[in-house]
């Protein structure tokens, strides 16, 4: 296992997933990271760190329905687990708890 | 026609499809699609293109990573797995036969290999109950003989020694003794009338914990009972002979030698020693017990520097101090007797199979038996190994469509060889677990023919079951690697054509097999017949032809010529008992008293010969059946006879004489011989033809028989062998009526010589058994070739039949080939037998001829077995309907 780590990039891909709600699948996923964080993500990119966090758990998937423009393939649809929504939260804690420490310094400072 | 155009390039999409990983493929080519549909919209199509290029190259990329540790590998394993089992139970049920052959000969190979594990890793083990045992060593004294030079070693040594010895070197950590009486002494428990002779009193120090192990399961520790001279520690079997269920802490028993008594109260119980420990006590006293009895000439016998008389053992921390203490142990060695006497230390684990040393506790063992004991066990393995290789192969081609099919289907060569490896191994776990349990059966009676005392327990001490497992697992890869490597190698195309019938590499492999089977089988049945004859040899060499039926009783010594004529005339009145005679112990025995006695002859100087010296009286040879060379016996109305001595061949021999020289020569004993044991000054009456009184492992010493009687050890009683037990009860009554305060013990003379030849018999009867189940195994492995082969054949018969051949050819012709493989092993079997027990017979002076009928009994058995087992299986053949067979198609 590859332990509970959360990526950056792996934070910004659940976080997209999250906000995609029912509709999140690789085509959509990248579009709504690239329309959020305004680079160009590689969609390898975006499948890899998608199977990453469905084996930590975070996210569970389920084949969605086959549309012409797909040639007749289905979709993936991601839907984050609780698992996922928890590590979120972690993540931001522990983000909010060292900004609160950092802005102490930067204000003495300034 | 446009709709066309812009669809995604088809070479992408080929690699997506060829490289991406099965299980991803759907979603990201679907998502790739989608994006592609969408940048044609936004970006025109040669964006799109490019754009769909260098997502496919990174899905590629990102998908091959992701497969390395996808989920679905497992899935396949257990798959596998069941898979495995699935295809081992079909092909169990597909050739049952085969299936019951080989558990049955795996059962019993296993069960032989498990017991024989046991006797030798109990063998090898002596004395490794006491802890440390490694670092304990015994002391004893090599001494030459008067006269004649020869060294001999007594395994005790003068008390005092080891107390000098352990003042100069203080590498010795602890030190402690014991001695022992080789006649027995006589224990009575007066509340019950209990009198038993007891043979196994030990007289120790207060030290003795400090060397050995002795496991207390009542009563007051060990130091402290040995401190007091009036107490004593039993072992729980003899708690239970003579207080049977009261407790025994506390009850008096009374110990009588030499015709003192002692009185001693129970203070502790210990545990029987196991039967691989050197030495048995069955009562443990104080040495200071017995002081009033054995001060000799005004020495204490225990704490003299003269008389050996205990077994001394020390520890050390370290094995390697052991040479300094030998070299400081010489000068005291010398000081105290004569320059011809050196110190000896043997190590407590190597005593058991040390051997020729006087006066030693228990008889040593024979290394040489575990190494037949050894072999024997791995042959039978081996044979069982080679059932399982032989029927294998010989299915093969029953499997070879198997195998084709299978490797059309895309089964790698790896997973077959594993198939194989696996089914061979589970054959050999399940026989495995069988054999356990059915050794757990057998485990009591192979005690009674070991007289080891194993129980389940024994399985899991020490490494044995290691061991074994070890022993399973090269048995599966080696019994399953033939089939593994073999079948696995089978081109498919070949065998679903039909050409893999026959082939004849493994026809020639099995021959072989079978070959190397028959060799071992023979060699066995061989060996078996040669220990026999010696044996029997043994046998024959007993005193008279039925020791059967002598019973010998412990004599009285009482000088007391009118008590032992009165018995003798009493018992004599039974029409049972045809005679009575009187002598020393026989077979002489170590121990039990003087052995060889220091004789010179007058006319030959002063040159002494030591002599062995057997006190009998004017009966004995009579009852023994022994031949006169020249002069006669000694008779009862000669008074003078009672100082003259008879000679055997041997001793004659010695003297460089001729019998008739010899008689009336003046021969006298070593003064401190003389003192009141009979053995004086006399002449010689008679010469006899050497007759067995000791072990025939040696060549028949001189021997003198004194008739000096009335201080003969023993009473010999033939008896007619009708009533036996209502002869020896009414002996009792009149042993009791003329010696009522001594214990009545008997036994029979026939035992006595046994014991002698306890690891001989032992060892033939196990020899015997264990060639019965290689016999069988072997057969066992025939039998399944046997019916293969003739199935194999059945067609051909079949056509044979129908062109005029008989039965009797067709029999000739499923036979011939397994004869002429026996024929070979015989060639094979026969030499290596034969110089197997001519090294074995070496151990013996006297042996038994190798007949040539042993080496062709156990080629007829062979063959006759061969003939039985093809042969059912070859008639059924031979005389089936040629219609049947030939209608299958």
């Amino acid at each position: 296992m590859k332990g509970t780590y959360l990526g950056e990039f792996e934070e910004i891909v659940l976080l997209a997933t999250g906000i995609l709600d029912d509709d999140a699948y690789g085509v959509t996923i990248r579009k709504e990271i690239e329309k959020q964080t305004r680079r160009a993500v590689n969609i390898g990119a975006v499948h890899t760190a998608l199977h990453r966090l469905e084996e930590k758990g975070y996210l569970k998937s389920k084949f969605g329905e086959a549309t012409m423009v797909r040639g007749g393939k289905r979709k993936r649809i991601f839907t984050i687990t609780a698992f996922g929504l928890k590590a979120l939260r972690k993540a931001q804690e522990l983000r909010s708890n060292m900004w609160s420490q950092l802005s102490n310094v930067i204000v003495q400072k300034s | 026609m446009r709709i066309m155009k812009q669809q995604p390039p088809r070479l992408a999409k080929n690699l997506l499809r060829r490289f991406c990983h099965v299980s991803f493929i759907e979603e990201v080519e679907g998502d790739l699609d989608e994006q592609f549909s969408e940048n044609l919209k936004e970006k025109g199509l040669l964006r799109a293109r490019v754009l769909y290029w260098s997502d496919v190259l990174h899905a590629i990329a990102s998908g091959n990573r992701q497969a390395k540790d996808e989920p679905s590998s497992q899935i396949s394993m257990t798959d596998s797995f069941g898979h495995f089992f699935k295809i081992f139970f079909r092909s169990l049920r597909h050739s049952q036969s085969s299936a019951i052959i080989n558990t049955t000969g795996l059962v019993l190979s296993l069960v032989s290999f498990i017991a024989i594990w046991l006797y030798v890793s109990d063998e090898l083990s002596y004395n490794e109950y006491h802890p440390d045992a490694g670092k304990i060593y015994r002391t004893s004294l090599s001494f030459k003989r008067y006269g004649d030079g020869v060294t001999e070693i007594d395994a005790r040594v003068p008390g005092l020694w080891i107390g000098e010895v352990r003042e100069q070197r203080p590498e010795i950590k602890s030190s402690t003794r014991f001695s022992k009486f080789g006649l027995p002494g006589a224990v009575k428990y007066e509340k019950k009338e209990l009198l038993f002779e007891e043979p196994n009193f030990f007289w120790v120090d207060t030290t003795y914990t400090d060397i050995f192990k002795l496991e207390i399961t009542r009563g007051s520790e060990p130091v402290v009972v040995f401190r007091d001279p009036s107490k004593v520690i039993i072992t729980e079997s003899i708690a239970q002979k003579y207080f049977a269920d009261e407790d025994p802490i506390g009850k008096e028993i009374v110990y009588s030698h030499g015709g003192m008594d002692f009185p001693f109260v129970v203070a502790s119980v210990m545990k029987d020693y196991p039967s691989n420990v050197h030495f048995h006590p069955a009562f443990i006293a104080s040495n200071q017990a017995l002081n009033p009895f054995w001060m000799r000439n005004g020495t204490d016998r225990v704490n003299s520097t003269g008389d050996p008389f205990t077994y001394s053992f020390f520890k050390v921390d370290n094995e390697t101090d052991v040479p300094a203490i030998l070299a400081a142990m010489r000068p005291i060695v010398k000081k105290h007797s004569n320059e011809t006497v050196e110190p000896v230390f043997t190590k407590l684990t190597e005593i058991h199979f040390t051997q020729g040393m006087m006066v030693e506790l228990e008889p040593a063992g024979d290394k040489s038996y575990i190494y037949i004991s050894a072999s024997i066990g791995i042959l039978i393995i081996v044979i069982a190994a080679i059932n399982y290789m032989n029927l294998a192969t010989a299915r093969s081609v029953r499997r070879a469509k198997e195998v084709g099919l299978r490797k059309t289907l895309g089964v790698k060569r790896s997973s077959l060889i594993n198939q194989f490896l696996g089914e061979s191994m589970m054959m050999i776990s399940i026989s495995f677990a069988i054999a356990l349990s059915l050794t757990v059966v057998v485990l009591p009676f192979f005690n009674q023919l070991t007289g080891k005392s194993f129980t389940y327990l024994s399985l899991f001490t020490g490494n044995t079951l290691i061991i074994l497992v070890a022993v399973i697992g090269v048995l599966a890869l080696l019994s399953g690697s033939y089939p593994a490597f073999y079948l696995s190698r089978f081109k498919p195309i070949d065998v679903l054509k039909g050409a893999v019938s026959t082939s004849s590499g493994g026809e020639n492999f099995r021959k072989t097999l079978v070959v190397f089977q028959f060799t071992i089988t023979m060699a066995l049945i061989i060996c078996a017949g040669v220990i026999r004859s010696q044996l029997s040899l043994i046998h024959e060499g007993k005193l008279a032809s039925n020791t059967g039926r002598v019973i010998t009783i412990r004599n009285v010594a009482v000088k007391n010529f009118h008590e032992s004529s009165e018995f003798r005339s009493l018992v004599m009145k039974n029409k049972n008992v045809e005679e009575i005679s009187l002598s020393d112990h026989l077979p002489r025995r170590d121990g039990f008293s003087f052995i060889t006695v220091p004789l010179s002859i007058r006319s030959k100087g002063p040159d002494e010969y030591m002599w062995n010296a057997v006190k009998v009286d004017d009966h004995f040879a009579g009852m023994f059946k022994l031949e006169f060379l020249a002069g006669r016996n000694f008779s009862s109305a000669i008074a003078l006879d009672t100082t003259n001595v008879i000679l055997n061949e041997s001793a004659v021999r010695a003297l460089n004489m001729t019998p008739e020289e010899v008689l009336g020569q003046e021969i006298s004993a070593n003064k401190s011989f003389m003192e009141d044991n009979g053995y004086g000054f006399g002449k010689v009456i008679g010469v006899v033809k050497d007759f067995p009184y000791e072990s025939v492992r040696f060549q028949v010493q001189p021997l003198c028989l004194y008739g000096y009687y009335p201080a003969a050890e023993t009473i010999n009683i033939k008896l007619s062998g009708i009533d036996l037990q209502e002869t020896i009860a009414s002996i009792e009554s009149v042993w009791k009526k003329i010696h009522p305060s001594r214990p009545f013990e008997y036994w029979f003379m026939d035992d006595e010589f046994g014991k002698l030849y306890k690891q001989e018999i032992q060892m033939a009867k196990l020899s015997n058994y264990f060639t019965a189940f290689a016999i069988v195994i072997a057969c066992l492995g025939l039998f399944g070739l046997a019916t293969f082969t003739a199935e194999q054949k059945t067609k051909e018969i079949g056509i044979r039949k129908v062109l005029g051949a008989s039965v009797g050819q067709v029999l000739l012709l499923l036979t011939g080939r397994f004869v002429t493989l026996v024929l070979i092993a015989s060639v094979v079997a026969m030499p290596l037998a034969f110089f197997a027990m001519k090294s074995w017979l070496e151990g013996f002076a006297y042996r038994a001829q190798m007949e040539w009928w042993v080496f062709a009994g156990a080629g007829g058995v062979i063959l006759v077995l061969t003939y039985l087992t093809v042969g059912i299986e070859s008639i059924r053949a031979a005389v089936a309907n040629p219609v049947d067979s030939l209608k299958h198609e």
